[in-house]
């Protein structure tokens, strides 16, 4: 596959069986890109109506596109340019915006922005100054007041989400000896945040270790912590400093030779009941720079909860275990959102544009973006159909879904070193003819 | 005064009272300065034994100076942290700063035995602390220095005169400061201190407070034995048990006047602040210089009036150029540090305090006269009234933004340290006896205006 060949958004098709579409209808689906930029500013995007004019916006680096046509760029803090890490660096990197993360910070009904940059970098929010805007952006850029919240986020892949269910969101990430979430100082959020830390390991955890997610593994209804390494089980009541139980699993092998080995690991990782045997699971991809998506199924004996692998792409270059022949590397962000509305949760990533620039494994192939449809067997396995959804954007280390113009179809934001894009979810009707063509092939000995 | 006056230190005289020199002895105490750099690292220094060997060193800037002999010549001088240039904030500022260094606070932080180090900066930026390696260090420094582990507190202290002591009364030191609309302190993550630091607020005021804002202090102000938090403003009161993120009730009193400096306005207010019975009727005063780049120097007599509590000012040093108000004739201006101590051994705590050197380059008041280092021994009259005594230290060195006393060779006289745009300097304390005649020349004299 040339990386030149096409600029338009694949086609994916399958079969539609939610409420709004008549059963036995056949529907495609095509994500429509929209290139809001092409310059590199962040390695991840998000959204939100910033502007409160009913219209989702897009936030990417320094910069909102206003929705719904994302024509109108607004810059919201001074841009800084990305920059080789060091002299002999093998990529340039955005220093100041690896991850947006929307949310209303302090609560004035306007959605703030918290941003995390390149790792072992500061945290913090800008705050949205609650007054209405539209149209082109002013020549002066008004930006907002930023507020600082933590000065170092450790691991590759934090993530803003409530897991302690208190309502509020909480930024996880790894300091020092310690896995734990990072909350606003209660009397108000303007000030410094607070690190609560929830696992305390032999080793300094490194800033450029992969891999972390939140889910309920155990069942008791509250939110564990998933790391490369296994899972923390979160206690019934949060004592400030209070370790939670570490259960062992290696999801992910940290354990070779090569010199990043030991910070070895996915993106996102997520707790899911793929297979729908009430008990969730993990889905993780296994090297952000290598090769590698597995979901693990959850398997009791008595009380003791372990894992069983099932690999969904292979974890070498040669694909062995994909029936569709899908194999990409650098899976540094992935996605778990109900894409056909089927009510079951899909795996929406891509390949991570020059994560390394040219140096990781698959760095000079396609930088694509694809979804796996989940679908359930009658005999209680599961399987993921891949549908493309691009091979020409790639993703950064942040990959949002969510819908962009209120249609009900989940969309996707991308920003990396291509630019920042839109992929806007269309869903068209066809003959079975044309459906039975769309549909992803299975190769023959899988 | 003319700063080129004199080079050598001047020496100070009294009646000695304290243990150890029998009464009706006359002593005079010279300090003994010595440069231990000639160049600007910080806006301050600190003492501590860092490598353990019994003898006190002197911390400033990146560098520790090991003591006995504070000697930078013979390569006893140590970098622990990766040393910053002094520069201007911008290409218009009419000064230039340490970036990265104004105080220094030694504390054995993560508890291992060994004094760490806890930095402040210009104001607004981050402190850090400098985690101690835990190895002896007695001799020669070596070629590459060994720099410490360097961990986050906090990423913006705020007021010019944070400080780094037990507010809290629970043994362990915490980081006075401000931030946003509050005024709190900062204290280590309880899991480990190499876990950022948490703020902790203590009082909500209605706008922000600026981080060039000056002045700040603890002390117990109403004789709970509690330590309560003293701004330019007032005083917050320390709660019988601390709630976190409850305020604390403040009691605004005026003890600096806020627009009093006419390019720094509304942030003008001395430097350290604190609560002390200068006048032995068991109530604690509050002391402060009242424009840390101006004039004035006070302590504020505390008055009941049944259970309220208010102040009545008494000025040391006059809060403008002309002096209408010190018996000594002694006025000097920039009192950004104040060190509150009992230099003689008498039992009273005296203020030890000076010139800030070059704060604002020449832009301040009183700028170009010398930079002196006085201290005003407090003296209690029968009829209850009180006098501090000006004692001229030295009027060449002046301070910084930070100014620490401590025994640095074991002789139990105070001596202190000095970090600032003349460099690093240590003051030792001596004593001599001499005879009456000798002692009565050296007095202070009172002007003719202000003879009783």
């Amino acid at each position: 596959m040339n990386r030149g060949r096409g600029a338009l958004a694949l086609i994916a098709i399958y079969l539609f069986f939610p409420a709004v579409a008549q059963a036995d209808e056949f529907v495609i689906r095509e994500f429509d890109k929209q290139q809001l930029h092409s310059v590199y500013w962040s390695e991840g995007a998000s959204y939100g109506d910033f502007n409160q004019d009913g219209h989702m916006d897009v936030v990417s680096g320094p910069h909102l596109w206003l929705g719904p046509d994302f024509k109108h760029l607004y810059e919201y803090y001074p841009p800084v340019a990305p920059t080789k890490v060091g002299t002999y660096s093998r990529g340039y990197y955005s220093n100041d915006n690896f991850f947006s993360f929307v949310s209303d910070i302090n609560k004035d009904g306007w959605p703030d922005v918290l941003t995390v940059g390149l790792p072992n970098t500061p945290a913090y929010w800008y705050e949205n100054p609650g007054k209405s805007f539209n149209g082109p952006g002013p020549e002066q850029p008004e930006h907002w007041t930023r507020h600082f919240v933590i000065n170092a986020v450790k691991n590759e892949a934090p993530t803003f989400g409530d897991i302690t269910g208190d309502g509020e969101p909480e930024l996880l990430m790894a300091y020092d000896e310690h896995y734990g979430y990072v909350s606003p100082n209660p009397v108000a959020p303007t000030l410094p945040w607070i690190f609560h830390p929830i696992s305390t390991h032999e080793n300094v955890i490194h800033h450029y270790t992969h891999g972390l997610g939140f889910g309920d593994i155990d069942g008791d209804g509250r939110h564990d912590y998933i790391i490369g390494d296994g899972w923390m089980q979160q206690p019934a009541s949060l004592q400030f400093g209070e370790d939670w139980q570490y259960h062992q699993y290696p999801f992910v092998n940290r354990a070779g030779d090569n010199a990043y080995a030991s910070l070895n690991g996915g993106g996102d990782m997520y707790a899911y009941d793929v297979n729908g045997d009430g008990l969730n699971d993990i889905i993780t991809s296994l090297d952000a720079h290598g090769w590698g998506l597995s979901w693990y199924e959850q398997v009791r004996k008595d009380d003791e909860i372990t894992f069983k692998e099932h690999i969904i792409m292979s974890k070498q270059a040669e694909n062995t275990d994909n029936p569709y022949g899908v194999q990409f590397s650098q899976l540094h962000a992935v996605d778990l959102v109900d894409i056909d509305g089927d009510g079951l949760k899909d795996i929406v990533t891509g390949k991570t544009y020059r994560a390394h620039d040219f140096a990781d494994e698959g760095a000079r192939e396609d930088p694509v973006i694809y979804y796996f449809r989940l679908t359930r067997k009658s005999d209680g396995s599961a399987e993921y159909v891949p549908h493309k959804v691009d091979d020409d954007a790639g993703i950064g280390r942040q990959l949002v879904s969510g819908d962009l113009n209120a249609d009900g179809l989940p969309d996707i934001v991308a920003a990396n070193k291509n630019g920042t894009f839109v992929f806007t979810q269309r869903r068209r009707s066809v003959d079975q003819d044309e459906w039975k063509k769309a549909q992803p092939l299975r190769l023959k000995g899988f | 005064m003319n700063r080129t006056l004199t080079i050598v230190t001047l020496s100070f005289i009294y009646m000695a009272l304290s243990a150890g020199v029998h009464a009706g002895d006359y002593i005079i105490r010279d300090f003994q300065k010595q440069e231990m750099t000639p160049i600007y690292w910080s806006e301050g220094a600190a003492i501590g034994d860092f490598n353990n060997d019994d003898h006190p060193d002197i911390v400033s800037g990146p560098n520790i100076f090991l003591g006995p002999n504070f000697d930078r010549r013979e390569g006893f001088r140590h970098e622990f942290y990766p040393a910053v240039a002094p520069t201007r904030r911008n290409p218009s500022d009419f000064s230039y700063y340490s970036l990265d260094n104004f105080f220094s606070f030694p504390s054995d932080i993560n508890g291992d035995g060994w004094l760490d180090v806890l930095t402040v900066g210009l104001p607004n930026t981050p402190a850090y602390w400098y985690e101690n390696p835990g190895k002896s260090f007695g001799g020669k420094a070596p070629d590459k220095p060994v720099h410490w582990e360097k961990h986050f507190v906090t990423n913006a202290v705020k007021n010019e005169a944070p400080d780094f002591v037990d507010l809290t009364g629970d043994g362990q030191p915490e980081l006075l400061t401000a931030y946003d609309k509050h005024y709190g302190y900062v204290s280590p993550n309880p899991v480990s201190p190499k876990l950022p630091w948490i703020f902790h607020p203590i009082s909500t005021h209605e706008e922000v407070i600026h981080h060039y804002t000056h002045g700040m202090g603890i002390g117990d102000i109403d004789g709970d034995n509690r330590a309560d938090y003293i701004t330019g403003d007032g005083w917050m009161r320390q709660p019988a048990s601390l709630q976190f993120g409850e305020d604390w009730e403040f009691h605004p009193f005026p003890f600096v006047n806020r627009k009093t400096n006419p390019v720094f306005c509304c942030f003008t207010g001395g430097g350290n602040m604190y609560a002390y019975d200068v006048n032995g009727d068991g109530l604690n005063d509050v002391i402060t210089s009242k424009d840390a780049h101006g004039w004035g120097l006070s302590w504020f007599e505390q008055v009941r009036n049944g259970d309220e509590i208010t102040f009545i000012e008494h000025a040391i040093m006059s809060a403008q150029a002309e002096n209408t108000d010190n018996p000594y004739g002694v006025q000097f201006s920039q009192l950004h540090a104040v060190e509150l101590v009992d230099i003689d051994g008498d039992g009273l705590k005296d203020i030890l305090t000076g010139k800030t050197y070059r704060a604002h380059d020449f832009g301040d008041e009183g700028s170009r006269q010398a930079p002196v280092i006085y201290y005003f021994r407090l003296t209690r009259q029968d009829d209850g009234t009180v006098e501090f005594v000006p004692h001229l230290i030295d009027d060449q060195a002046g301070i910084g933004r930070q100014l620490v006393s401590g025994d640095l060779n074991g002789d139990e006289l105070v001596d202190f340290v000095v970090g600032n745009k003349n460099g690093a300097f240590a003051f030792t304390q001596r004593v001599r006896k001499v005879n009456q005649q000798e002692w009565e020349e050296a007095q202070p004299a009172h002007i003719v205006k202000f003879k009783n």
